[in-house]
């Protein structure tokens, strides 16, 4: 028997069959295509995702200009050719900056190899995607380590904020690990064998592509699951898995009510307890609807035991100061790569892939929480339910929601993309 | 017709004996192929008969490079006694360069193998990385690792000292 403390929902009618249309294949000739990510403004849509041969990686990009119905060839992003590091928690990240009469600008975020380390770099369209620009680094995101598990956001005035992990003092010889200390306090000593003070070296910054600098939010961050970040008016939010004491790998939440400039918390968003010293590559995801509440999806033990399959869990913030007891999306099997979308009705979609007779499917559903607070969630027919299928990922356009996610099979992989009502 | 979930408050959830579960010790390792760093096919049924330690990493996992000199010490321990550790790299597609630099760069010795589909992780049902397993020669799980070995570690050396009957 399962015994955790947790809200169960109710799973209402059978799945609603939503693909609007037959959806199309994104790809690169002789390519494995993977890692895709997405965004919509209007009509405009645009997926960004990483082609690899044998030997090297690039980030390619596409764009719809009818809501995702079609898309065009796709267009290499990197111009330093197989410099891409990227993967399914670290996807190269895509945005668009709205352009009053045009199309809009189209922004990529990518984590590059650096030369004994990562960094991250951006690029920009403003031909539709049909070319782009030079590189340029994030700011603040060069050093010594590893980085990435960003996540991109833009705001109200065009700005395009970063969030992201960085392990600039895990790459630092033992002794020069800097920890900001309390004023009248020294700075602690390098950790040692323990997981939760080895984690403190791992931080989250902070980042606008016209700033110069980038800024630490916190520390503690685990170190290889996927942030996720949005704006809504003048609010930044981000969510991320954190190394609580007892090596507790639990979800936080952050928000800055002043365009970035400050963050509050982070607070804990559910005290779910999953203790574990390693990398669960399996980070939240969050969106804020038009009440300007925040919903987020992440994927956990349930008691918080690696030996229970992971399941997939939602909670909601009405004001961004305190989260709901958390609610558990029900999956036929480990749930993992959570994410979730604003919907044209203005209920959040979820999707994310699990492990189903013995094979990877994406599942999908839609969460409707009422004024006292209940929650349920609706089966959505996923636009390809057969195995093979992982890393779903969701935009929202003002018609319908349209879903990118990596078909895998034994030829190779490629990106399907697929309008839902 | 509605399928429904029972809701609300509190609740204790029930296994129902259909809830897929990683493969346990004592159970069957299931089957698992991969590429070497020479593009070659490797398998798991292809070291049977041998005592395997199977460690699945990244170059990207902070956890995962912590607890290599453990696993480079404990293949240059046990190999000449017939121990096969092989490191699995969940790097992604088109990595193994960096992987081969990697593994050079911090000593590690043993054979590794590329898995950037992450089959290991569907067919072992893993959590994340690092994870471990020590099978032996019957391809029975006999020793599991979620997470980074801690420091100083002994429980792996005698697993591997108990399936290699020594």
């Amino acid at each position: 028997m399962l015994r955790a403390a947790v809200a169960l929902a109710v799973i209402v009618g059978p799945r609603a069959a939503t693909a609007q249309d037959k959806g199309v294949t994104l790809a690169v000739e002789g390519r494995a295509s993977a890692n895709p990510s997405i965004a919509a403004q209007g009509q405009f849509v645009a997926i960004a995702w990483s082609a690899a041969t044998a030997s090297s990686m690039d980030v390619f990009a596409a764009t719809s200009r009818d809501g995702g119905l079609t898309f065009s060839a796709p267009a290499q992003v990197n111009l330093v050719p197989g410099e891409a590091r990227v993967n399914g928690e670290l996807p190269p990240r895509i945005a668009l900056v709205p352009r009053k009469g045009t199309t809009p600008e189209i922004v990529v975020v990518w984590t590059a190899k650096a030369a004994t380390s990562t960094r991250l770099l951006s690029a920009r369209s403003i031909d539709g995607g049909r070319t782009f620009s030079a590189s340029k680094a994030v700011p603040g995101s060069e050093g010594e380590g590893s980085r990435g598990w960003e996540s991109v956001a833009v705001d109200e005035t065009g700005r395009v904020f970063v969030l992201w992990l960085d392990h600039r003092e895990a790459a630092m010889p033992a002794g020069m690990h800097h920890q900001e200390p309390a004023a009248g306090a020294t700075a602690a000593p390098p950790p040692k064998g323990d997981p939760t003070e080895r984690a403190g070296l791992s931080k989250l910054y902070f980042s606008s592509l016209d700033g110069t600098h980038a800024v630490q939010i916190t520390q503690s961050v685990c170190y290889c699951c996927k942030t996720s970040l949005v704006t809504a008016g003048k609010n930044v939010y981000g969510v991320w898995r954190h190394v609580y004491p007892g090596s507790q790998r639990d979800i936080a939440f952050a928000m800055s009510r002043d365009g970035g400039k400050t963050f509050s918390g982070p607070i804990r968003v559910s005290d779910d307890q999953w203790r574990i010293d390693g990398c669960p590559e399996n980070g939240p995801a969050i969106a804020i609807d038009r009440s300007s509440r925040a919903h987020v999806v992440w994927p956990a033990p349930p008691d918080g035991k690696n030996e229970s399959p992971l399941a997939l869990f939602y909670a909601m913030s009405r004001d961004g100061q305190t989260f709901a007891k958390r609610v558990q999306i029900p999956s036929r099997g480990p749930a993992s790569h959570a994410q979730i979308v604003i919907g044209v009705d203005g209920s959040p979609l979820v999707a994310w892939d699990e492990i189903v007779d013995g094979a990877r499917r994406v599942e999908m559903a839609r969460v409707r929480v009422d004024a006292s607070g209940k929650t349920t969630f609706a089966a959505v027919q996923p636009p390809d339910a057969g195995p093979g299928q992982w890393y779903p990922v969701l935009a929202a356009t003002p018609t319908n929601t349209v879903a990118a996610w990596v078909r895998q099979s034994d030829k190779g992989s490629t990106i399907g993309v697929a309008r839902m009502r | 017709m509605v399928a429904a979930v029972i809701a609300v408050g509190s609740v204790a959830g029930c296994d129902d004996g259909k809830t897929v579960r990683a493969p346990s010790i004592g159970a069957a390792a299931p089957a698992f192929t991969a590429r070497g760093l020479n593009d070659e096919p490797v398998s798991l049924a292809g070291l049977r008969g041998k005592i395997v330690v199977l460690n699945e990493w990244a170059t990207w996992c902070e956890p995962c490079r912590d607890e290599l000199p453990q696993l480079e010490a404990l293949h240059r321990q046990f190999a000449p006694q017939g121990l096969v550790m092989v490191g699995v790299s969940v790097d992604g597609a088109g990595m193994g360069g960096d992987v081969r630099d990697f593994a050079q760069a911090h000593g590690m010795t043993y054979p590794i193998w590329l898995d950037p589909d992450k089959q290991l992780a569907l067919k072992f049902l893993t959590l994340g990385v690092p994870e471990t397993f020590l099978i032996d020669r019957t391809g029975v799980i006999r020793w599991r690792k979620i997470g980074a070995l801690p420091v100083g570690d002994t429980t792996l050396a005698a697993a591997i000292r108990n399936a290699l009957g020594t």
